[in-house]
């Protein structure tokens, strides 16, 4: 195994807590769990927004990281009202991929998130 | 409202009331305010949210359910099983009603007893109760229900906006709201609260040509109140005039005029009910528009409206705390103001006259019904097609060394009296010809207050000052 190498970007997505943006090993990159958050500093409102918003901060650590034609391998979704949002995330989720090459994907309720915002979603990315 | 000003740090000497306004606020069965509501077609869900299963849902504070049976009909019904009380949203669907779970009685649409399969044959049990259930219609992805007596059952009302401009086309929305429904709906009667909530206080929410402080008025129409703000951008005029609609109804013009260009549109972006869940609960419902002369430039983001979503700030729960603590919107304003708002804390101002007018004319209605009237209903022309006066103006009307707040209302009036004249002109043609009148004011410049006749004045006795 090569030695890990762990990417911080000054003007990437806010960072809210102590972490790399992403950590690459061997042609893998493992993505931190991106906020809806806007370069602003503020949340759209509407989980629609906030999944879009999410993957464009995804892509652009993605895109830094020199990763931004590789091949999404799993994601991993986190949201705090599962009931109300979990259809409506899908809905723009599914639009995000080819149908033919899906990400395996876990989705989970889970009761709180940082900055109070209502959806995270991390990733692990294979370079081809 | 309070009757002597207190002592500076007394709140000790400022109890509050909770006491609320029950006779506009509570709608159970038998209240004032709901017998009034009850009168009227009322939205109750989405189509798109009635699926195979029966729905539970709680309307004007009646538990019901739901459902759709297989014949394609809908049903409304009173929650609970007629004969031993258990919830019909365990009920099955059936070819023609719906079936209770727990014993297996069988009722129709209209709450007829089709089937007691307990009862031994030629039991006539069936034929001695009804079922409560109520009237339905589907309009524009909408679920209506009327919940009055079914012998005083009104024509639905089609408003003409919902119909015109040709192409129309119409996404259902609905939004929750966990407080009592008159604080609600009267946002849309306090039309200043654009300039501060969604600019002046908070930050630019909408667009910068909001935060410029209109001059506001209420003139009374048939339906109910015309609510108007007019604003200057620059060398323009821009009214915004919204409907409201007794008892619960309104519409509104977009919320992304940036002021620049010429615009008349005798129509709207928005028509919504306020519906009481319950007294401390209620649904913002209706329709977004999207045509070519309420939106041009195609401003609207479809994908964004719908259940619990629509495409403007501020009007759910779903931004961060912090968020929304610094830049709150409709939601938080209103929702903020209690599960059920007190008036007799409140102490209203000269930029609430409508929200007093309001009052005035629901309290009216409700008086209607006590008294044993059937209140007024939206009036029904030969393509039973209802007029409204909903506008949103944007003419040049550049500034004059005359006093533009003077100019400003002369304008808004004079326009406003314009739709307002109109209405028995055919839905359509109607726009083309108020425009061809504003235009002709326009021209003379009859804007200016000093070029106006005053016998050509809008009627005032119709404006409420």
């Amino acid at each position: 195994m090569s030695e890990p190498i762990h990417h911080f970007f000054q003007d990437g997505p806010v960072a809210v807590a102590p972490y790399s943006h992403a950590v690459e090993v061997d042609g893998w990159l493992f993505v931190t769990g991106q906020m809806p958050i806007l370069p602003d500093g503020t949340v759209p409102e509407g989980i629609e927004a906030q999944t879009r918003t999410v993957f464009d901060n995804l892509r652009s650590v993605m895109a830094r990281c020199g990763f931004e034609n590789a091949h999404i391998v799993q994601a991993r979704v986190f949201l705090t009202r599962f009931e109300a949002h979990y259809e409506r995330m899908n809905a723009v989720y599914a639009k995000l991929f080819p149908p033919e090459s899906l990400p395996a994907r876990t989705c989970v309720g889970v009761t709180g998130l940082a900055r109070g915002c209502d959806i995270e979603i991390d990733l692990i990315v294979k370079k081809s | 409202m309070a009757t002597k000003k207190r002592p500076p740090f007394g709140g000790f000497y400022n109890p509050l009331s909770r006491e609320d306004d029950t006779e506009l606020t509570r709608v159970g069965p038998g209240t004032p305010c709901g017998d009034y509501l009850r009168r009227y077609w009322q939205p109750i869900a989405l189509v798109s949210e009635v699926k195979e299963m029966p729905i539970p849902i709680r309307v004007l504070g009646e538990d019901l359910v739901l459902f759709r049976d297989k014949s394609g009909d809908l049903g409304l019904v009173h929650r609970h099983c007629s004969h031993r009380g258990t919830s019909l949203e365990y009920g099955i669907i059936a070819e023609h009603g719906i079936r209770c779970a727990y014993h297996g009685w069988l009722y129709n649409v209209d709450g007829t007893v089709e089937e007691t399969p307990s009862e031994p044959p030629g039991s006539r049990l069936k034929e001695s109760i009804c079922h409560g259930a109520y009237r339905t219609h589907e309009f524009a992805g909408l679920v209506f229900a009327y919940m009055g007596p079914p012998e005083e059952t009104p024509d639905f009302p089609v408003y003409d906006t919902l119909v015109w401009p040709d192409g129309n086309h119409l996404v259902p929305y609905k939004l929750d709201m966990p407080c009592n429904w008159l604080q609600v709906h009267e946002n849309a009667a306090d039309p200043i609260h654009t300039a501060y909530l969604h600019s002046i206080v908070t930050g630019v929410q909408f667009t910068p040509a909001f935060a410029e402080l209109p001059v506001i008025e209420f003139f009374e129409t048939p339906l109910g109140l015309l609510s108007v703000a007019t604003r200057r951008c620059a060398d323009n005029l821009w009214i915004r005039a919204s409907d409201v609609i007794l008892p619960n109804v309104a519409q509104f013009g977009t919320g992304f005029v940036d002021g620049s260009k010429e615009k008349f549109a005798l129509c709207a972006a928005f028509t919504r009910w306020i519906v009481p869940v319950d007294d401390t609960n209620c649904w913002v419902i209706g329709v977004r528009h999207f045509n070519d002369v309420i939106d041009p430039r195609r401003e609207g983001r479809e994908e964004d409206i719908g259940l619990g979503k629509i495409d403007l700030m501020g009007q759910t729960d779903e931004r961060p705390y912090i968020d929304r603590q610094k830049s709150p919107g409709d939601w938080d304003a209103m929702v903020a103001q209690g599960p059920i708002a007190i008036h007799r804390n409140e102490h209203l101002c000269s930029t609430d006259k409508g929200i007093a007018q309001l009052r005035r004319q629901l309290r009216n209605g409700i008086g209607a019904v006590r008294s044993g009237a059937v209140p007024a209903q939206p009036r029904l022309y030969g393509t039973g097609i209802v007029p409204t006066y909903n506008n949103e103006t944007i003419l040049n009307v550049p500034r004059t060394t005359a006093d533009d707040t003077t100019v400003l209302r002369d304008f808004g009036r004079k326009v406003c009296a314009e739709a307002i004249r109109s209405e028995p002109l055919p839905v359509g043609e109607r726009q083309e010809q108020v425009e061809k009148a504003v235009r002709a004011l326009q021209a003379e410049g009859a804007f200016y207050p000093q070029a106006a006749a005053p016998a050509q004045n809008f009627a005032e006795g119709a404006v409420n000052v």
